[in-house]
């Protein structure tokens, strides 16, 4: 079968500041208008956004780019929409090419949704009639027949995104390129969008499409493109392409861990040692991601947590090893009711898991002292990732402190891991009454 | 199917492929076009109770301004051949087109950035939809042109004037047009300049202010020395001296500097719009 897209050797070179330069705008009209060919040496404050891409793909095919912020990945899904031209190379669309780049383009505020509709249908290349066949469809799938005559500035972000969405699903695409737009309204409406990609990847349309979300990626596209500094690091099955792109990001996540808490040597002094939490807690008292922070104490000091894997201390862990945390504080004062809590976030803000001793008021007979304890945890199941310890130490009506204590990753170790846990399971199935296997997992 | 292909070279080496994508674009972008109007039209007027009124009360305060000045003899602009009040209100609104045309043109490309960065549109339909507008709003000035005309028709019959030819208003709303090319080409040249530096929209709007005064618009400019001078070379001082002398007697007193203009902004206009339509994708993303 022919390629429906071709993408061959591309490049786009962009200024870090363009304000500053430009001169280099002047040139490069000119140079455009004389019909030259840009040249690909980088001049001051220039990088390469793309950074000799190829791929081809055909119809039907589904394709994500994935990588981080600032990869190319929209400059390549801009280019193949003609927003952008390549500074090297060839892009050849086969096909009528729809883009959801962005899903408000070309919405007024002021406009009722229905006169946005035929708006946005028109800078598509609808006509009225053509239009007008769809429109009832658009309204239906957007669920907004209430508030279609209301001017879109009265409806939420997500209102607005369900019917940019709407819009552009329903405009026949050939070639459909999606820029990391469906993480918009609530899941129902979300589900919704991906059912309507599922239904129009059926019709072979080709998708190409740009997401965060690696589940998503891998639901709905059959192959994916890393992209990291404009280049293309990997390219095959989508599954394997985020793979090789959540090793790398775990790589790059355990070297900013290092970066951040140089190891200590075995000789320091106590004193370093509270320079060191004084670095990792928050000065003043206030609320972050991770609830409220209570960093100053006159109750409590001197309080460490570590996390041993092997006896060893370590801020990695890997996913379903046997990780101990070692907790130690001195009391400066007779306290009633002691309480002391592991709470366990991902780097997001997003509480996983909680373990207090609060449950059975394990530390009743507790009252002052230099207080030390471990927890062990045989088979630590948390998604590959970045997580914080917050630990609490209350007196059973108020926190006494508060603070992050820990930050440490978890390290897939070859797993394919989707969600918050990786639960431990087995599998025992038959067939026709007859049982086949057995195997853990 | 159709079929893109999308490369860093311009298509400046076959020009003929551009002109025809060129009438390709303006014959396939009209409706897009007209939503693009519609949709800026309904929202600049969405909650306003007077709307277009409002474009028209600056000229004609200015004009009215003017005409007191005169009838106090504070100023004394010279023989006009027609009423004094026929003479400002025309130059006015004329002048309003003028300079709309021009400033809308500039400015197409930073004006429409928001929708270039997220849709590809044709550059046809960014041209038609300002000359839309542009004509959207000539329709209530050139009301107000025909209404003053009206209204003032028999007190000039009276002093020996004439303020309006039934006849020769025709030719003029069909030769009207003239005033939008040569605004729209000179708005047009200077686009791909101040999609880059913003100093040229601001350079022309501040020129343009002064211009007033040195054109046939708020009085008949001397045909002598540098005054004579200005009037050659000015863009569009015979066209707005024409036009008004159509409208209120039927007769053109400088049609071939009339012709010359129209020929040499038509050719300008073309010019324009073929670098516009080469360049918009490369304009977009330096804007």
């Amino acid at each position: 079968m022919a390629p429906i897209v071709q993408v061959q050797n591309v490049f786009k070179k962009y200024s870090r500041n363009a304000n500053a330069h430009l001169g280099y705008g002047m040139r490069d009209l000119f140079d455009h208008i004389l019909g030259r060919k840009p040249s690909l040496e980088l001049r001051k404050d220039e990088f390469f956004a793309v950074n000799d891409v190829s791929f081809e793909l055909e119809q039907g095919d589904t394709l994500a780019l994935i990588g981080r912020n600032g990869s190319g990945k929209s400059t390549l899904l801009k280019m193949m929409n003609g927003i952008v031209k390549p500074d090297a190379g060839r892009i050849v669309m086969d096909g009528r090419v729809q883009a959801l780049i962005n899903l408000g383009a070309g919405f007024n505020p002021a406009l009722s949704g229905l006169d946005n509709i035929y708006n946005a249908a028109a800078l598509h290349g609808f006509n009225r009639k053509e239009t007008k066949a769809i429109v009832d469809e658009i309204v239906d799938f957007s669920e907004l027949e209430e508030f279609i005559t209301s001017p879109i500035e009265t409806y939420s972000s997500g209102m607005k995104a369900r019917l940019g969405f709407a819009v552009a699903a329903h405009l026949k695409p050939e070639i459909l390129l999606i820029d990391e737009i469906l993480a918009v309204g609530d899941y129902a409406f979300q589900n919704k969008c991906f059912a309507r990609l599922e239904e129009l990847k059926s019709q072979n349309v080709t998708v190409v499409f740009v997401s965060h979300s690696q589940s998503a990626v891998i639901k709905l596209c059959k192959e994916a493109i890393w992209l990291h500094k404009g280049r293309i690091m990997a390219i095959g099955p989508s599954r394997d392409a985020v793979e090789a792109y959540n090793s790398f990001l775990e790589t790059q996540e355990k070297e900013k861990l290092s970066r951040q808490k140089p190891p200590k040597s075995a000789s320091a002094t106590e004193n370093q040692q509270k320079q060191s939490l004084k670095i990792e807690t928050t000065e003043k008292s206030e609320n972050t991601l991770y609830g409220p922070i209570h960093p100053e104490s006159d109750c409590v000091e001197d309080i460490h947590c570590e996390l041993l894997v092997d006896g060893r201390k370590t801020d990695v862990i890997r996913i379903h090893g046997e990780v101990v945390i070692r907790v130690s504080f001195r009391l400066r004062r007779h306290v009633q009711h002691l309480f002391s809590t592991i709470n366990f976030f991902r780097k997001d803000g997003l509480l996983i898991a909680s373990i207090a001793t609060a449950e059975d008021d394990r530390f009743a007979n507790i009252h002052s002292g230099h207080v030390t304890y471990e927890v062990r945890i045989p088979d630590f199941d948390f998604c590959p990732g970045h997580y914080v310890i917050v630990m609490p130490i209350a007196d059973g009506q108020h926190y006494l402190w508060r603070n992050i204590v820990k930050e440490f990753f978890v390290e897939s170790g070859g797993r394919r891991c989707v969600g918050i846990k990786h639960i431990q399971h087995s599998y025992s199935f038959s067939v026709d009454g007859e049982n086949v296997d057995s195997t853990p997992l | 199917m159709p079929r893109v292909v999308y490369t860093p070279q311009s298509e400046t080496y076959s020009p003929k492929n551009v002109i025809r994508a060129m009438v390709r674009g303006m014959i396939q972008s009209r409706y897009m076009a007209l939503r693009l109007v519609v949709r800026d039209i309904k929202s600049d007027y969405a909650k306003s109770q007077f709307g277009m009124v409002w474009e028209l009360i600056d000229p004609l305060v200015l004009g009215f301004i003017f005409y007191a000045l005169k009838r106090s003899r504070v100023i004394t602009p010279g023989e006009t051949g027609m009423p004094y009040s026929i003479f400002i209100i025309y130059g006015l609104l004329m002048y309003a087109t003028f300079v709309e045309s021009v400033m809308r043109m500039v400015t197409l490309v930073r004006t429409s950035k928001p929708l270039l960065s997220h849709l590809k549109l044709p550059p046809e339909a960014l041209i038609l939809s300002v000359i839309f507008r542009i004509a959207f709003n000539c329709f209530f000035r050139l009301l107000a042109m025909l209404f003053f005309s009206l209204l003032l028709c028999r007190s000039a019959l009276a002093e020996g004037l004439s303020a309006f030819s039934p006849v020769g208003f025709i030719k003029f709303l069909l030769l009207f047009p003239s005033v939008i090319l040569v605004g729209a080409a000179i708005g047009l040249f200077f686009a791909p300049l101040n999609a880059i530096y913003s100093d040229v929209a601001t350079a022309i709007r501040i020129g343009l202010g002064p211009y007033r005064y040195l054109s046939p618009v708020l009085w008949p400019l001397p045909l002598t020395g540098a005054w004579a001078w200005l009037h050659t070379t000015s863009p569009i001082a015979p066209i707005f001296l024409d036009l008004r002398t159509l409208a209120t007697e039927n007769a053109m007193h400088y049609p071939a500097e009339f012709l010359a203009r129209g020929i040499l902004f038509g050719l300008l206009f073309l010019f324009s719009w073929f670098i516009f339509h080469i360049s918009l994708t490369v304009l977009s993303e330096k804007a």
